[in-house]
């Protein structure tokens, strides 16, 4: 290494850009998603027939009931700390199940019904934890395992029925209407700013971020890194239990069969969300986006006569669209 | 007489740096070549560019034989053209059976079904071992059950087989290192049987005592350039291959007498440390000292630095300011409390998070003693980023850029101040000029004698001389997992190196 004259120099050229430009592509970078939001949107408004406001458009777009939002952030939690986590939808299922199960079928008290669901959720959460975080087993092998059992003791709880009547006048917990749209949105809003502060502004978020990117430099920092992976199982299932719930309640019953449908839209959302707001990093407003993105590309393509197949279709390609997209993305920063 | 093997031009740059620069070397029939030069000297370079591992930058040739065979090099022909590497970890999997092991990649196949033909494998490769003379070895046992040394054996068999005797170069990339010391001269025999019937064989050693006994002649290379090529190792002594390695040429400011620094007592203390290679440590270093620990690549110093941090369990303990940390129970975050902070050798792997940018990086150990449990604080982070910016002198001077966007001297430099900025009581710093340039090699130095000035314990963990000469008021020189000796200032760089080898010395290894 050592010679009387340095050989090697490191120059970095700099082309200078005007702040201006800097300012532009930054903003493009993290904000193209919405703006193709935007151009699907009103190329759908003037391509369907009939008179379709772009207000209205967006309003029928916010106002569906999904739990995609609470699900996809259970994702982002885990997938920022370097986690995989496939069994949400197995655990929004025996949670969405479990209410009305015990409280229409066995003649629960609801909140303990409430309770209870989201106690199974936590329970599940847990057996992720121990296994993974506790036990080292790949996380794939054992998330995939956790949904298969709750979404099978799902269809146990429920009879291998949709159970259904819990009080109508509940649904509007999850329904009723403020300034013009269902409280299940205003829910998914409150809880992505919650987790989108937490992760941007707290050192329990930054933590995480680093936890995600290299456990070695994160332990070595004094970071508790198994605590912060168990947090995330956790937090997770939570967040899966607690959409089972609204979802259950805003129906009055739930049909564990429909449960799956929600695993595409979910990662596709979470992974289209990496291209946005913070682009190249697992973000809850980005994924936030791209749900209702999504939500909004199969409504045109089922307003064009396109149904059923194409909605499975349209996800699959969403998703690896997005996660090309962001490996180019992360290869051009790297070089 | 053409040579057996050939390089002509051969450079290779990786984003920027250049690490071989217009190598020219000459490898003859029947001799042993041994190849030598410090870590990041360029010499694993050559020979991943020889054995197809790296693409060489346009231009370079290379001949066998008088015949081109690159570049490009087609590591999928090497065989063929009678080129045959041995590396470090030998390639072999201990579950197997020899024959398996040897013919992996040419196994002999049945006409019709496609199977493979063990009896025709068994037999070739009992013919290769015979040739060795390691007849007493069956093919068909299990590799884990052989001595060390009959697994060179096995790694030189797969090599060779279905070589005409005499033909093509063996290269052994640091194999003498999977060889414990009784076996090593089985091992040099072996070699001796290959040069005696003509074929060229190369060592790459950082074992010098090892290069002066069985090489004909010595290649060095230094900085990225071959500086000695072909040198016969009849007209050399230690002493002068190890200026050829080290090539003191004094580009190193003497920052220990250049930046004194005051005792003030306290610091900490490894009593009785024990863990990986190392057998038993107890030393001290005080506030504001800078200690540097060294040995051969056995001596187990690549264990201590880790030991200490407790990022690896051990036995003993560690005292910081009075406070005893025992090792059986050692956690990173508990060292990292008594105010010790580890710069660790695998920047990459373990200093830093490379896609995230260099504020995260730089403020993640302070995050929770300066930001808020609900708030991280934006104003501190910028300022303390800017702050080793600025120190350090990392170019460019951006601090939301992924650390990963900047080059291994100015990655190493934002690594120090990840650590520096807090003010550790203990600093451990473990071989910190790996595969940085000249430039940042001093920087970093100079980062290492400031903290000590500015009123830390000084650990540094290096094998480079200089860097240890720099820098250190006092050297603890490791053997076999234990300290041997310890030096005090004045040094020099050459005393050190003898001082680490002054036990192979002499002995006939």
């Amino acid at each position: 290494m050592s010679s009387a004259t340095p050989t090697t120099t490191t120059t970095t050229v700099h082309t200078a850009v005007s702040p201006a430009r800097r300012v532009a592509m930054n903003l493009l970078s993290r904000y193209a998603l919405v703006a193709l939001w935007i151009v699907m949107l009103l190329i759908l408004v003037a391509v369907v027939p009939g008179d379709v406001s772009p207000v209205n458009a967006m309003r029928t777009v916010f106002s569906q009931i999904t739990p995609v939002v609470f699900l996809g952030l259970g994702v982002v939690i885990t997938m920022a700390v370097g986690e995989f986590d496939l069994s949400f939808a197995g655990i929004f299922s025996i949670s969405a199940v479990a209410v009305p199960s015990l409280a229409v079928l066995h003649g629960w008290p609801l909140p303990l019904a409430v309770l209870t669901a989201l106690g199974i959720a936590l329970v599940l959460g847990a057996i992720n934890a121990a296994l993974i975080v506790g036990v080292g087993i790949n996380s794939v092998v054992v998330t995939l395992g956790v949904w298969s059992i709750a979404g099978g003791l799902a269809f146990l709880l429920s009879r291998e029925t949709t159970v259904s009547g819990l009080p109508p006048a509940l649904a509007a917990i999850s329904t009723g209407r403020f300034l013009g749209l269902p409280m299940l949105f205003w829910y998914g809003l409150i809880l992505v700013a919650l987790v989108a502060y937490i992760m941007s502004a707290t050192p329990i978020g930054r933590h995480m971020t680093f936890v995600g990117s290299n456990r070695a430099v994160a332990a070595l920092a004094g970071i508790a890194v198994r605590r912060v992976r168990v947090g995330a199982y956790l937090a997770s299932a939570l967040l899966s239990g607690l959409a089972g719930v609204v979802i259950t309640i805003g129906n009055g019953g739930f049909n564990p069969a429909s449960a799956t449908a929600y695993l595409m839209p979910t990662f596709a959302a979470v992974f289209l969300g990496t291209v946005a707001v913070v682009p190249g990093r697992f973000n809850p407003i980005g994924m936030l986006i791209a749900v209702y993105f999504l939500i909004t590309g199969v409504f045109g393509l089922q307003l064009l006569g396109l149904t059923g197949w194409i909605t499975e279709v349209f996800y699959g390609a969403a998703l690896i669209l997005a996660v090309t997209v962001s490996h180019l993305l992360q290869r051009r920063v790297r070089s | 007489m053409t040579a057996r093997l050939e390089v002509r031009g051969l450079s290779k740059t990786f984003a920027g740096v250049t690490v071989l620069r217009d190598a020219h070397w000459e490898v003859r029939a029947g001799e042993v070549h041994a190849l030598v030069g410090q870590n990041g000297s360029g010499k694993s370079t050559l020979i991943k560019l020889i054995s197809g591992v790296y693409r060489a930058d346009h231009g370079g040739e290379v001949f066998v034989d008088g015949r081109r065979i690159g570049t490009p090099v087609e590591p999928g022909s090497l065989h063929g053209e009678g080129l045959a590497f041995v590396h470090q970890d030998l390639g072999l999997i201990p579950d197997l059976s020899v024959r398996e092991n040897v013919r992996v990649g040419r196994h002999a196949t049945r006409r019709f079904t496609g199977w493979i033909d063990t009896r025709k494998d068994a037999a070739a490769v009992r013919e290769t071992l015979e040739f060795l003379n390691l007849g007493h070895i069956s093919p068909e046992t299990k590799v884990a059950r052989l001595r060390p040394s009959e697994r060179v054996g096995v790694a030189i068999a797969r090599a060779l087989q279905e070589r005409q005797a005499g033909s093509g170069v063996v290269v052994f990339d640091e194999s003498s290192r999977a060889i414990p010391y009784e076996a090593l001269d089985e091992f040099y025999s072996m070699v001796r049987l290959l040069t005696s019937q003509g074929t060229a064989v190369v060592i790459v050693s950082h074992n010098l005592t090892e290069v002066l006994q069985i090489a004909d002649r010595v290649t060095a290379l230094r900085n990225g350039r071959v500086v000695e090529m072909g040198l016969p190792t009849a007209e050399l002594d230690e002493a002068k291959l190890t200026r050829l390695v080290l090539g003191r040429d004094g580009d190193l400011d003497d920052f220990a007498e250049s930046m004194p620094s005051e005792l003030r007592g306290g610091g900490i203390e490894l009593r009785g440390v024990r863990g990986g290679r190392i057998r038993r440590v107890s030393a001290t270093a005080a506030r504001g000292e800078v200690v540097g620990f060294t040995g051969s690549v056995d001596s187990g110093l690549s264990s201590l630095a880790p030991l200490i941090a407790g990022a690896t369990p051990g036995r003993g303990s560690v005292i910081v300011e009075g406070t005893e940390l025992p090792l059986e129970n050692a956690s990173i975050a508990r060292t990292l409390r008594a105010g010790v902070a580890y710069i660790p050798q695998d920047r990459h792997g373990e200093g830093l998070a490379t896609e995230l940018t260099v504020e995260e990086n730089v403020t993640l150990p302070h995050l929770r003693r300066r930001g808020r449990a609900w708030w991280t604080g934006r104003g501190w982070q910028k300022a303390e980023a800017e702050a080793v910016m600025a120190r350090f002198a990392v170019t460019p001077a951006d601090r939301r850029a992924p650390v990963a966007t900047f080059s291994g001297g100015n990655q190493q430099k934002v690594l120090m101040g990840k650590w520096l900025l807090g003010g550790p009581t203990v600093l451990v710093l473990d071989d910190p000029t790996q595969a940085v340039d000249v430039g940042a090699r001093a920087a970093v130095l100079q980062a290492t004698r400031q903290a000590a000035v500015d009123g830390a314990a000084v650990v540094l963990c290096s094998s480079e001389v200089d860097d240890l000469a720099s820098v250190c008021d006092r050297v603890y020189v490791l053997e076999d997992g234990a300290i041997a000796r310890e030096l005090l200032r004045p040094f020099t760089a050459d005393d050190i190196f003898s001082a680490i080898f002054q036990h192979t010395e002499g002995t006939d290894r």
